[in-house]
């Protein structure tokens, strides 16, 4: 007999000893839902809206955001200014509108 | 986490303050358009604003006199059932301070385009000539 039959036959012949106990398997899956849940949360955690605003409070991102926050409200402001003034000016022009 | 909502709820008022500030900043008498559409030099442009400011004093007393017509006519109109000879001499007032009024901004309107660079004053004039002329969306 080959050296591997005879582990074959050993493993075949071979029962456990010990019984797992009775909440073994209820355990096994709490615990691998229990890493499913802190995966989601940390996900959540980085995409998440909360995540932007706690990150806020960083000195850092908060004068970045502030400079962002200037610069797009001239630039948005600019065009809002320009794009009405031809609206502007044609309503200087219709007496009813130009002297209410 | 407090402090970011309030640090977030600083940089969105600064957001809507800047823009605000930027869009009043720029804005400009109503004449701004024609100095930037039609790239008008500084003396150009103070001539516009001459213009506007007459244009403005004239036109003035002409509303004042259309609203007048016209709440008189419509007074006239809700205390009668049929079309008077009071009614009819009113809608002929109203009428004539329309025209008068009409013919005011058709003066104005040449004496801006004549400021303007020649081959740009029918470009001018297609967007102010609806002011006085009615479309009648077939043309």
């Amino acid at each position: 007999m080959k050296p591997t039959d005879d582990l074959s036959a050993l493993l075949q012949s071979w029962q456990p000893d010990i019984e797992p106990s009775s909440g073994f398997n209820r355990g096994v899956w709490s615990r691998i839902e229990a890493s499913q849940t802190r995966y989601t949360e940390s996900l959540y955690g980085l995409f998440g809206p909360f995540h932007w605003v706690q990150s806020m409070a960083r000195p850092r991102i908060a004068i970045a955001a502030a400079t962002i926050a200037l610069f797009g409200g001239l630039m948005i402001g600019g065009v809002q200014a320009r794009s009405s003034q031809e609206e502007n000016y044609l309503a200087s022009l219709n007496p009813l509108t130009a002297h209410r | 986490m407090q402090r970011g909502l309030l640090v977030f709820l600083i940089v969105v008022a600064l957001g809507i303050g800047a823009a605000m500030l930027s869009r009043h900043c720029l804005q400009g008498p109503p004449s701004a358009w024609l100095c930037n559409q039609f790239g008008l030099s500084q003396k150009q442009a103070e001539r516009m604003e001459s213009l506007q400011s007459d244009y403005g004093s004239r036109c003035g007393p002409l509303c004042d006199r259309m609203c007048e017509s016209n709440a008189h006519l419509e007074k006239l109109a809700l205390g009668s059932g049929s079309v008077t000879p009071g009614i009819r001499a009113a809608v002929a007032e109203t009428d004539r301070i329309r025209t008068e009024t009409r013919i005011a901004m058709l003066d104005h309107f040449y004496a801006v385009a004549a400021e303007l660079p020649p081959e740009r004053r029918k470009e001018y004039l297609l967007k102010v000539l609806p002011l006085v002329i009615d479309s009648c969306g077939s043309h």
